[in-house]
């Protein structure tokens, strides 16, 4: 049985939400663009927005129901949340914080390994301190759902990439259902069991992140996960393939059937590299000067032509690229997923 | 020494002089008051009975009019910083314009209201309820007069909090009252105190709305400013040392509402409107 239910419409400004979401005991996380209404959702669960018709129910309790005018106060709701800015009482010392909604403080700070800055204020902490001091303060109460508003946005990059690892976790380590919302595929990739694509005011698509990324429902969906892109006009090539002959003139041959208008996706890590065009199986090579090459961890996503590609930094280095060398990316047929394009 | 040089000497030589000028304009009639008499004069003729009576008439409505201006008007104050609602900017004005009005109209318009004619007077009146000439027509003449002064800052001091912390509470299980006493309040509580010290300046130095409303009884409605007017004549040295009184009190408010400014400041809640309204 689902542990958050979620059937709502709300309209504020120029967020239209429209849509209906179970969670189970798991990690769900809403990602969109900015403006897609991720936030206004989770305050709809909190409490602190008002949906203007639709029914909310975390575990057994309702806690909205716009036919039965039940709208229960955030107070008497469960929940935990950490707020975007995090929201941390500036004038409240550490222990202070996360002693505010009652439960055990000293437990918490321990295990957030926060107790030697329990008399601290919170302006003086680093921001991945102040990270946990949110996490413990929200679990203080024991609620019954983790709420988490872009929890990793406020962080610089270095900060970022460790407190997701961190983050995931406490997450897993929580044994409370979450729901989180992100701009960045990556941080849902990193924390979720399934994702939710919002856009539009409505969820396109409802899956794991391999799901989003293997098949994505549309072509919003495929961008949002950071697949390439391409567009061409689909038509029947030998051996079933289909053929698709991308709008720069180039040709792509796919596994997938579709015909007329077409994106095609193809994940970066699918797509190799080299400085001639490879002799195995892979049916499509697109040759292009490099754009970019930018290297994280042991990994470099390297740009050529209108494609991305993510090999390991070894490969990287053994290729010798650097921007405007001519390079060719190889794909196999059954890389490439066809995303026909419905006629406006 | 070349023609440039000369006219900028001139220059910096004519700032000075102004600068000299206003600095003695506003200091000397203040200077002249402690100097006029000896220190021990001015100590002693504080014991007049006009003196002493003035004293605790000032003090008894000051504090009173403080008192009903902090408890109706934090809560009003603090509607208006978080809520939007119809009228909110009308609100905002209406509430600005005693600091603009000139005492007498705000005399006159006491008057016109609560007199013994007035529009809700005579009603009170009738009930054997009398306002003008007492201590409550003081109350009521210094708390017309300052409170915006007060409000001004509350709501400023409200509108700084962050709402994000006021959500966070509510998620963490606390009521509407709870999270005023434990998060707002504390967060406003310098921009709320720099507001109460200039609403108490204010009216104690109120002169005009009262003269016209409370009239000037001496121990009933005869406030430190009104005891100066009423004894410039007769006894010129008392109106020195009630004069001297105030300028030490009016000190001491300014120098507190600046540490309040300058604590503020150093927060990390932001109260620049109370700032510049302080300091300039």
């Amino acid at each position: 049985m689902d542990r958050i239910h979620i059937d709502l419409t709300l309209a504020r400004g120029d967020v239209h939400l429209t849509l209906t979401l179970g969670i189970g005991a798991e990690t769900f996380a809403v990602v969109g663009p900015s403006g897609a209404g991720k936030s206004t959702l989770l305050r709809a669960v909190a409490g602190l927005e008002r949906p203007d018709s639709g029914r909310i129910t975390i575990g057994e309790q309702v806690v909205f129901d716009s036919a039965r005018g039940i709208d229960v106060p955030p107070a008497d709701r469960g929940v935990g949340m950490v707020f975007q800015d995090l929201a941390l009482f500036p004038h409240m010392s550490v222990a202070q914080n996360v002693a505010y909604g009652g439960g055990d403080a000293g437990a918490l700070l321990d295990r957030f390994a926060i107790g030697h800055l329990a008399n601290e204020r919170p302006g003086r902490l680093s921001g991945g301190e102040r990270q946990r001091v949110a996490l413990a303060r929200a679990l203080s109460r024991a609620p019954r759902v983790l709420l988490l508003d872009e929890p990793l946005a406020a962080l610089d990059a270095r900060t970022r990439a460790m407190m997701r690892t961190e983050l995931a976790d406490h997450v897993a380590a929580a044994d409370v259902p979450v729901m989180l919302v992100t701009h960045d595929f990556d941080d849902a990739v990193a924390l979720a069991d399934r994702v939710g694509v919002l856009d539009g005011g409505t969820l396109r698509q409802i899956g794991t992140p391999s799901e989003l990324v293997a098949a994505p429902a549309d072509a919003f969906v495929a961008s949002l996960t950071g697949v390439n892109l391409l567009t061409g006009t689909a038509r029947a090539g030998d051996e079933g393939l289909t053929m698709v002959v991308l709008d720069d003139g180039q040709t792509i041959w796919s596994s997938d059937i579709a015909r007329g208008r077409v994106n095609v996706a193809i994940a970066p890590w699918e797509i190799a590299v080299g400085r001639h065009g490879s002799d195995d199986s892979a049916r499509n090579a697109l040759s292009a000067p490099v754009r970019s090459v930018a290297h994280f961890g042991n990994r470099a996503r390297i740009a050529i032509g209108p494609l991305v590609a993510e090999i390991t930094g070894a490969a990287v280095a053994g290729l010798g690229l650097a921007p405007g060398d001519m390079a060719v990316a190889t794909f196999k047929a059954t890389a490439t997923r066809l995303l026909p394009i419905d006629p406006p | 020494m070349n023609p440039s040089a000369t006219r900028g000497r001139a220059f910096s030589l004519a700032t000075w002089l102004a600068a000299i000028v206003v600095a003695l304009f506003l200091t000397l009639p203040l200077i002249a008051i402690f100097l006029r008499t000896s220190p021990g004069t001015l100590v002693g003729r504080l014991a007049d009975p006009v003196a002493r009576d003035a004293i605790v008439v000032t003090l008894l409505a000051n504090v009173m009019a403080q008192a009903l201006v902090l408890v109706i008007g934090t809560p009003a104050a603090y509607l208006i910083a978080t809520r939007r609602f119809r009228g909110r900017a009308l609100a905002m004005t209406l509430m600005d314009l005693p600091l603009v009005l000139p005492p007498a109209v705000a005399g006159i318009g006491l008057i016109a209201a609560f007199g013994r004619n007035g529009l809700v007077g005579g009603v009170l009146h009738d009930a054997g309820i009398a306002v003008t000439l007492t201590q409550a027509a003081v109350v009521m003449a210094v708390a017309y007069v300052s409170s915006p002064f007060y409000l001004r800052q509350a709501v400023a001091a409200f509108e700084a909090v962050d709402p994000a912390l006021v959500e966070a509470s509510q998620t963490l299980g606390a009521s509407p009252a709870r999270t005023f006493r434990r998060v707002v309040l504390p967060l406003a509580a310098r921009g709320l105190g720099a507001g109460a010290v200039l609403s108490f300046a204010r009216g104690m130095g109120e002169f005009g709305a009262t003269i016209m409303f409370a009239g000037s009884l001496q121990g009933v409605t005869q406030t430190l400013p009104l005891a100066i007017y009423a004894q410039l004549a007769d006894d010129f040295d008392l109106a020195l040392a009630l004069g001297a009184l105030l300028v030490l009190v009016s000190g001491a408010i300014l120098l507190v509402a600046r540490l309040l400014v300058s604590w503020t400041a150093s927060t990390s809640i932001s109260h620049s409107r109370a700032a510049t309204f302080i300091s300039r």
